[in-house]
């Protein structure tokens, strides 16, 4: 074939001997997705749908005292009104979904506001009409009357005494383990870890930087707006169609947020048109589901991009304090982060993952980190690929590429020698297992883009590491063996980015058969096991490892039917690269399938999987840029983004998954970010205005992956998905100062933020 | 609201009538009224490209067309682009490409993207980078969507 | 013996002391036990059963999802460490 689609250099395991893995199939959904055929959640058309549209405040913060939808309710071709007045009250009951804990009343609360609302483009009232031309001018109909309260915005300004507080009964839990705080604040928590006397290791360090950076809030940006559909049947089902994440989570939380049994509710999962995070949490399912019960008839909601923008959760704007030792070698002694995430209205951010990460690439043996989730006037954050990770590599790769300046080494060689490795400690307690951060950054340092010289003026190279860590969770799988020796595969994990496939090849694998072999369907809540969310980059992993399960299972099934052919034990059967034999016989997968019918009926096989524990995945970006010194423009130039993958099942997806993640750090890196004006009103909800990257904003980005298996999974597989959006930020602002000489400690490092600390720089110097 | 207005038009060489009011976009027409969902709604407002369809051979986007403006017009979506038997050169590089991985945004840049190769056979990696920059894809950093054109374009030749 | 190492945010429960040894062959053996020598310990850490909302426990460095029921060896070692909230 003539083409090149210019595939990854793989840095390959030495016992790695697949016949499947490793390979690129076709992915099984990709016809339908090519010809406009696959059904999206938009896409959904039922007898007698109507069209929704969500009243979002005007205000920032302020105490609704009076709703009235009566003019609303009038309006010809409206069905139905709602607001929270027709939800349970959930008091502060606090549920574990899944994912992690959340507190129903601010989940309720969010979907529809109560008696206060705590940002622009909170969700106020909702209604359902024969169109969404209707349906948007009834919402003008709806009076609704509020006392503006002041707002806080600012992370830092929240966290003053004295600052309008969001939550007036808001008492601060001490991470992990501790008590609550005593006096109400805005912020939600306070995480705190310490290791060794981090006072004396600075007082005796050969050099210490210390550095303060700050980021914008930034949105996951997936170009299909949310959208759900509801139909409350007259027998008490409630029936959804969603793009979620996770059908079991949205089922989960829909059947809470409404009080009713689990049962009464199933969840449809469509075609997801991008996630990164956002479509974990549900906003419109239980809001098109009360209007359904009203109405009488199936309601769709999708929202509006200002209501993507203004109304779903980003994730947070950040201040940072970084402080790190070195000793004359350049070995890190000491290290201190000082950390505070706005997790916008409601307490519950990502500041976890952020304390953890911190440091997590390096070998520090005495470390003093304190994190801070603050409530403000925003949206409520949500997870947004690796949540919390990003900020803070940002602030340690600049500080580390600040320390290798002054020691006058080479920045990856200064991260070899402070790299954690299997056996290094985390600040937080755990221990590592086998990990690739030496292999990936060894990569790096060898790699044509990093040896090859960058000439020409105002241009700059930067590197930086990232870590993300690969959550295990809860995943099944059901298949069904055919007579012409396919499988059909059932599965619970909604499909963002190619993971039927990848998850068909783990059962290819098993089974000695094509991936093509493989049937996969996504199948709703009703139809297979309980399965955790598509995230935290378990997919791939954890229901991947089902289907190991599943394969496992058919084997020793058809091991007895074997058994039975040859009138032997199946105990004896031996099954390998697709044949089953014993003595003489033997016989292919496929043969045997045509044979299950007379020897027992065809065979199902099923696995329900609970991994414990969780892998960890490294990458090390190299980035060469150019600083237009008139304008500010930042133009990538050339992008490399090396990553420990254990294994590659598909590795097109890997290096998929290496690139998308790659632009969106560059996107945040470069241009992207709320802006708001006094009020607390987002000044860009449109696409236009948040400045994502366009195909003529970014390069080719050449792609390594290093496969440094996963010792708990039985191919090696790490989660690869999120990691890959760490390292940008940290690689492009050390390129900047690389073509500069300016450090940038704020992001985005947008045109007018650059040109001005050019300018200022140009006069305070000269 | 008033009343409903009559148009002509024709959609992936059908000819086509429909009524719509006056404020109906052409994209909700193709996909509320004429079914053909395969273009996506992104935004509404002209910035993201998933609703991209060619109206008499130009690209535009849909949600941008009043559905009145389409009397008259020879209207192609992503539903045409492949034939009764084979998916079009542009599908085959996606698909073998992995160029997609949400693929919302793909109907989009595949209409786009035939609309650059039926008026420019081999165009240069800027030429498709530029030429696809009305299409937002939020999944693969583009990489492997502008190699796919790149390797279509080749396939195409090697079929001519 | 299994080693606990104890987060400073729960070291004023056991007087400063950053790592406590314990009996137990069960988390929820363990921490009954960690409790009566440091009153306290059991209600910072396990609400309704479960691993209190926002932690995670990990056990000889492999975060466990029993809960409770998670099993402890005799030289296990426990970090008491922030859940990863909220999804990805």
């Amino acid at each position: 074939m003539s083409e090149n689609f210019n595939h990854a250099q793989i840095i390959k395991d030495p016992d790695d001997n697949y016949k499947i893995l490793g390979t690129r199939p076709v992915r099984h959904d990709g016809v339908d997705k090519v010809t406009g055929r696959a059904i999206y959640g938009n896409d959904v058309q039922l007898q007698g749908l109507v069209e929704g549209a969500i009243l979002r405040s005007p205000e920032a913060h302020a105490r609704i005292l009076s709703i009235d939808t009566s003019e609303a309710e009038a309006h010809p071709g409206v069905l139905a009104v709602t607001t929270s007045a027709d939800f349970p009250d959930l008091g502060d009951k606090i549920a574990n979904l899944g994912e992690g804990p959340v507190n129903l009343a601010h989940l309720a609360a969010n979907c529809l506001a109560k008696d206060k609302v705590l940002y622009k483009g909170h969700a106020v009232a909702a209604v359902a009409a024969q169109n969404a031309h209707i349906a948007r001018e009834a919402l003008d109909l709806i009076k609704v009357e509020y006392e503006p309260l002041p707002i806080v915005t600012d992370v830092l300004e929240a966290m003053k005494d004295g600052a309008p507080l969001l939550h007036e009964g808001l008492l601060t839990n001490l991470v992990p383990g501790g008590e609550k705080a005593e006096a109400p604040s805005n912020i939600s928590d306070h995480h705190h870890f310490k290791r060794g006397d981090t006072e004396a290791a600075f007082e005796a360090a050969h050099i210490v930087v210390e550095r303060e950076f700050t980021t914008q809030t930034v949105h996951q940006g997936y170009i299909e707006p949310h959208v759900a559909t509801a139909h409350w049947n007259q027998d008490g089902q409630l029936t959804v169609w969603a793009s979620t994440q996770g059908s079991f989570s949205a089922r989960e939380q829909t059947s809470e947020v409404l009080q009713i049994p689990i049962s009464k509710v199933k969840v449809i999962p469509c075609e997801i048109g991008g996630g990164f995070g956002g479509k974990i949490p549900i906003y419109l399912e239980p809001v098109a589901a009360v209007l359904s019960r009203k109405c009488g008839r199936p309601v769709k909601i999708q929202m509006t991009r200002d209501g993507v923008f203004e109304g779903t959760g980003p994730t947070p704007a950040s201040f940072m304090r970084i402080k790190l030792g070195v000793d004359e070698a350049g070995k890190m002694t000491a290290g201190e982060a000082w950390l505070a995430y706005d997790t916008g209205a409601f307490p519950g951010g990502v500041i976890g993952p952020g304390v953890m990460c911190v440091f997590s690439c390096y070998d520090i043996e005495h470390a003093h980190i304190d994190g801070y989730d603050v409530c403000v006037n925003k949206p409520w954050t949500k997870a947004y690929r690796a949540p919390g990770s990003t900020h803070v590599a940002y602030a340690v790769e600049s500080v580390v590429d600040e320390l290798a300046e002054k020691l006058e080494m080479d920045p990856i060689d200064l991260r070899l020698l402070n790299a954690a490795r299997e056996g290094t400690k985390r600040v937080d307690g755990p221990v590592y297992p086998r990990i690739g951060l030496i292999e990936t950054l060894e990569a790096a340092k060898n790699h044509d883009h990093y040896k090859s010289p960058l000439e020409g003026p105002n241009r700059g190279r930067g590197v930086a590491a990232g870590f993300w860590f690969n959550i295990g969770l809860k995943s099944a799988a059901t298949a069904h063996v055919n007579a012409d020796g396919t499988v059909t595969l059932l599965e619970g994990s909604t499909d963002i980015g190619g993971t039927r496939t990848s998850i068909s090849m783990q059962l290819a694998e098993t089974l000695g058969i094509a991936a093509e072999d493989i049937n996969p369907k996504v199948a709703d809540t009703d139809s297979v096991g309980y399965t955790d969310i598509t995230g935290g980059s378990r997919v791939t992993f954890a229901t991947g490892l089902a289907a190991v399960e599943v394969g496992k299972d058919i084997i020793s099934q058809m091991k007895e039917r074997a058994a039975k052919l040859w009138e032997c034990e199946a105990a004896d059967v031996e099954f390998s690269d697709g044949i089953f034999s014993q003595g003489d016989n033997s016989i292919s997968f496929k043969e045997l399938c045509a044979k299950l019918s007379r020897t027992g009926g065809l065979i199902t096989a099923r696995a329900s999987v609970d991994p414990q524990g969780f892998t960890n995945g490294f990458g090390v970006h190299i980035c060469d840029l150019e600083v237009d010194v008139e304008t500010g423009k930042v133009q990538i130039l050339r992008y490399t983004a090396l990553q420990d993958a254990g294994k590659a099942i598909h590795p097109s997806y890997v290096e998929g998954q290496l690139q998308g993640g790659s632009v969106q750090g560059i996107g945040w890196a470069l241009n992207e970010e709320y802006l708001f004006d006094e009020k607390g009103h987002m000044l860009n909800p449109t696409m236009l205005d948040y400045r994502m990257p366009t195909a003529l904003d970014v390069p080719m980005i050449d792609t390594v992956i290093i496969e440094v298996p996963n010792p708990s999974h039985p191919f090696g597989v790490r989660g690869v998905g999120e990691t890959p959006i760490v390292p940008p930020p940290g690689a492009i602002a050390n390129a900047v100062k690389s073509a500069t000489g300016i450090r940038m400690t704020e992001l985005p490092m947008s045109p007018p933020r650059v040109h001005s600390a050019i300018t200022e720089d140009g006069n305070g110097a000269s | 609201m008033g009343k409903k207005i009559h148009v002509s038009t024709t959609i992936n060489g059908e000819a086509v009538e429909f009524l719509c009011e006056a404020r109906q976009s052409l994209l909700e027409i193709i996909r509320d009224t004429l079914t053909l969902t395969g273009a996506k709604e992104g935004c509404n407002n002209g910035n993201c490209g998933a609703c991209t369809v060619l109206m008499n051979g130009v690209p535009v986007d849909s949600c941008l067309v009043l559905a009145v403006e389409a009397e008259g017009a020879e209207l192609e979506t992503v539903e045409s682009i492949a034939n009764e038997e084979h998916l079009h050169p542009l599908q085959e590089c996606f698909l073998e490409g992995a160029a997609l991985q949400c693929g919302i945004c793909t109907p989009g840049f595949l209409v786009s993207a035939k609309a650059l190769l039926d008026g420019h056979p081999e165009p240069t990696e800027e030429e498709i980078r530029f030429e696809l920059s009305g299409n937002l894809c939020r999944c693969t950093g583009y990489d492997k969507i502008v190699r796919a054109v790149q390797a279509a374009s080749e396939r195409m030749k090697e079929v001519k | 013996m299994a080693i606990v190492h104890v987060p400073p945010q729960m070291q004023k429960l056991t007087g400063g002391l950053t790592e406590v040894e314990a009996e137990g062959d069960s988390l929820r053996r363990l921490v009954s036990n960690l409790d009566t020598a440091y009153p306290g310990f059991k209600d910072r850490l396990i609400k309704d059963d479960l691993v209190a909302p926002g932690l995670a426990i990990s056990i000889d460095n492999v975060v466990t999802s029993r809960g409770i029921f998670a099993e402890v060896l005799q030289d296990s070692v426990i970090h008491i460490i922030p859940a990863i909230s909220g999804g990805r």
